[in-house]
């Protein structure tokens, strides 16, 4: 765990696994669902826009037929009748008001204009009624031989009126008459409503002025308020395409469209919410949102189960390696698996019991090649201290140890020793402990040899120390030591004639 | 590990589940409370068309709108007390006539309860609302205002008979009745007729005014749709007989040779549009009244026989609705 917190780079499987599963699995998921997306709602654009126009030409079609029924049952009217003698005017014109109840008033006017009958659906009128309207914009049109088809303008209870008038020509051509009409408008609205637009989608139509003139909502229509608000209808007036949603008539978010009637400067707004618009496309996405959820759960169990598998006995195994690398020998993983990561963990075992074995026999070996060598080591070490202190017999009741190297304490034991085991043996009257290859002389060692000198003393040998060098004087003067009672000569051929002469020898020349 | 993950994963396919249940089961449906006021028995025949004009549009009654009918019978005290007593319970009054329109806006003072006015005069001028296109109370709803239509049924009875002169023209003092009553004058003008006036103000009163009229005195008899005046539909019936005269009503009656008035088949499914439109959450100020889309005029033939009238074809050829032709 430490390297993997001091090595940066460290990225554990888990985390691969994971990561390589999330984006295997949800990328192409959301590839594939922006993609359908992206056709959906072009699909649905296409298909919106055409049930928007097919509605619209539907209401066009209805509005035409509309104005068209009232125009033709004037113009039947007219034609067949008011040249001919028999029935008034008043009683054609209360014929054609009970006929079709969208005409609420109807009047004949000659060709100057001046009213001949007049009658109203709701109100009895007499020839006191009757008045000229030579100035009127109806008659004006109508005189020239054109259809006039006025402003929609509001009743005296508030509905939308407008007023419709045809010329009456004689058979040369010339304005016999002008037949003029108010038209409610209000029996447009129940052909409005049968137009279906999906199932949410609702139609409308309204004039130059951006006037609601027909819904299927009574209400919007009666209530007269300006729509030039609504974003569509602003559009329709300025004739521009509608090419964004806005908030349509019902007052909630719609795509729209529009389309000019040909014979007035009325429009036919279709609108469509765009909840309903876009329906498939929501749902469709909502479908991919869903499927990349459950793949991403799908795909995090999967790399988890892996994880499982693999990194888990992975981790084992690296904590097997670290637990055996500090030497517990005997440790073992537990993988049950039946897999690869089984046999390998199988593997590990035979490789920690094989390496078990290995360093046993090792150990073994090297336990015994220990002990072999302490003896050779005690051996040498027997062999060596005989050699540190030799006793040379030079002559009879002479012996002569020469000393050489440092003298430590446990020497210094051993020489006295061999010193005493030497005069015994020999027995000798005089020792001469040479001493030349003594490179230092300490306290310790001054003490020692001066107990050695006063044992061999009581054994009845004389010691004399030959070979004292300079370093070794100087020493043994300024540690202050009083050797003053030992024999001391200067060399070892000098101690020898010393010896010789103790022992009443005299060397003769 | 294995079955922590498994219980995790169960408890969330759970808990989608319940959420998926609880989004799709609907609240239970809340029963609108509708009130139907009337002044007398006259109109209850406009109620049925109201009732089933709510049903197209999805009300169920018991299911999600209950009903409370109350009728004063002529009573204005009583028509008081109901109009406040319903405003109390109810989530929209609607009034039928024009007494009730006017008792139930006035017992609305302080209550705000939505109102839906039908067959009643000019609402402007009762007051009912501000304007047509922006009521601006609490009050909306369809006007059929009989005075608008009383020339026309002048116009009739001339059409059953063009020899008709005198017209008697029965009223009471019902502020709106004068109002009607003028209209009735000026189109009798405008036709050359001459009326006949009787003022009463009590159902006794106005028995006796059909009972005194002389044999030959009138030619016709027009009734205006006055709860006083309603009373006396027998007088009327024995008078016509009498005198073999043609009578005609606002709406139609089993003693009635005619009858011009709203098509209350059309109509009531207007109340109940605008009724649906209130329980929806719309606000009755901004709903426009609306007049009635269609007016009828029935003859009744049993009656025209039973009188021993003859009526001209031409009143035959306007008439929406002939019953008893053969």
């Amino acid at each position: 765990m430490d390297e993997q917190v001091k090595d940066k780079r460290f990225i554990s499987l888990t985390t691969r696994f994971l990561v390589v599963f999330t984006l295997g699995v949800v990328l192409p998921l959301i590839i594939t669902g922006v993609v359908q997306f992206a056709i959906n709602y072009s699909t649905q654009n296409l298909q919106v826009e055409n049930l928007q126009s097919r509605a619209a030409e539907s209401v066009a079609t209805t509005i035409d037929a509309y104005l068209a029924q009232f125009e033709g049952e004037m113009t039947l009217l007219s034609s067949a009748r008011f040249s001919q003698a028999g029935e008034s005017p008043d009683e054609l014109l209360e014929g054609l008001l009970v006929y079709d109840a969208g005409f609420e008033l109807l009047t004949l006017m000659d060709g100057t204009g001046q009213e001949l009958a007049k009658k109203s659906h709701l109100e009895v009128l007499s020839s006191d009624d009757l008045g000229n309207r030579a100035d009127s914009a109806e008659f004006a049109a109508a005189s020239r031989g054109e259809r006039y088809l006025g402003p929609i303008f509001e009743s005296q209870y508030g509905e939308p009126w407008v007023t419709l008038a045809i010329p009456v020509q004689d058979v040369y051509g010339n304005v016999e008459y002008v037949f003029s009409a108010d038209v409610n408008l209000k029996y447009m609205w129940d052909a409005i409503e049968e137009v279906e637009v999906g199932s949410e989608g609702y139609a409308y139509v309204v004039d130059g002025e951006g006037r609601l003139i027909a819904h299927r909502d009574s209400s919007l229509v009666l209530q007269w308020r300006d729509l030039n608000d609504v974003a569509g209808i602003r559009s329709a007036l300025q004739g521009e395409a509608i090419t964004d949603s806005y908030i349509g008539l019902e007052e909630q978010r719609v795509v729209g469209s529009y389309l000019p009637l040909e014979q007035t400067d009325w429009f036919v707004l279709v609108e469509t919410p765009t909840s309903e618009a876009l329906k498939y496309v929501y749902w469709s996405a909502g479908i991919s949102g869903v499927a990349i959820v459950v793949a991403l759960g799908l795909a995090s169990w999967l790399g988890l189960y892996l994880v499982r598998t693999v990194v888990q006995p992975l981790k084992q195994l690296q904590k097997s390696v670290a637990i055996i690398g500090d030497g517990d020998l005997s440790y073992r993983v537990d993988i049950q698996t039946q897999d690869e990561i089984g046999v390998l963990g199988d593997a590990f075992n035979d490789m920690a019991a094989r390496l078990e074995e290995i360093v046993a026999i090792s150990e073994k070996r090297e336990t015994e090649r220990l002990q072999m060598q302490e003896q050779i080591i005690e051996a040498q070490t027997e062999a060596l201290k005989e050699l540190s202190s030799p006793i040379i017999p030079v002559m009879d009741r002479i012996i002569i140890v020469p000393l050489v190297g440092n003298i430590g304490d446990d020497r210094a034991v051993d020489i006295t020793r061999s010193l005493l085991a030497g005069i015994r043996q020999h027995r000798a009257k005089v020792v001469i402990l040479d001493i030349t290859g003594v490179p230092v002389v300490d306290s310790a060692v001054a003490n020692h040899l001066y107990k050695t000198i006063q044992a061999a003393r009581l054994k009845g040998a004389r010691t004399i120390i030959t070979g004292i060098s300079d370093v070794v004087a100087e020493t043994i003067i300024d540690l202050g030591i009083d050797w003053g009672d030992i024999d001391t000569v200067r060399d070892l051929r000098t101690g020898l004639v010393s010896a010789l002469n103790s022992l009443g020898i005299q060397l003769s020349k | 590990m294995k079955t922590i993950r498994m219980k995790q994963v169960t408890s969330f396919l759970l808990v989608a589940l319940v959420m998926l249940l609880v989004a799709g089961c609907s609240q239970p449906a809340k029963v609108h409370k509708v009130g139907i006021l009337q002044v007398s028995p006259a109109l209850t025949i406009a109620e049925g068309p109201i009732t089933e004009g709510m049903v197209e549009l999805g009300y169920v009654e018991g299911e999600n709108v209950e009903y409370v009918y109350k009728n004063a019978m002529g009573n204005m005290d009583d028509l008081n007390s109901f109009a406040a007593e319903l405003l109390d319970q109810v989530d929209v009054l609607v009034t039928i006539g024009t007494p009730s329109a006017a008792a139930a806006n006035k017992a609305n003072e302080g209550k705000d309860v939505p109102i839906v006015f039908y067959l009643t005069s000019d609402a402007v001028k009762l007051g009912l609302v501000q304007s047509y296109s922006q009521p601006g109370g609490r009050a909306t709803g369809v006007m059929t205002g009989s005075e608008d239509t009383a020339g026309k049924r002048l116009e009739i009875l001339l059409k059953m008979n063009p020899d008709i002169k005198n017209v008697l023209a029965v009223y009471s003092t019902n502020p709106i009745m004068l109002l009607e009553q003028e209209k009735l004058r000026e189109a009798a003008a405008t036709l050359g007729l001459t009326l006949v006036e009787h003022q009463i103000s009590s159902a006794e009163e106005a028995i006796a005014a059909y009972q005194s009229v002389q044999p030959g005195e009138v030619d016709a008899i027009h009734v205006p749709a006055d709860v006083v005046v309603a009373a006396a539909e027998e007088a009327i019936a024995v008078l016509s007989v009498r005198d073999q005269i043609p009578n005609i009503y606002v709406g139609k009656k089993d003693t009635s040779v005619a009858a011009y008035g709203p098509d209350f088949k059309t109509a009531g499914p207007q109340v109940a549009a605008l009724v649906d439109k209130i329980l929806n959450g719309a606000d009755p100020a901004t709903l426009p009244v609306e007049i009635p889309k269609k007016f009828n005029l029935i003859i009744n033939m049993n009656v025209v026989e039973q009188i021993g009238l003859t009526l001209s074809e031409d009143v035959l050829q306007i008439a929406d609705v002939v019953i008893g032709a053969e």
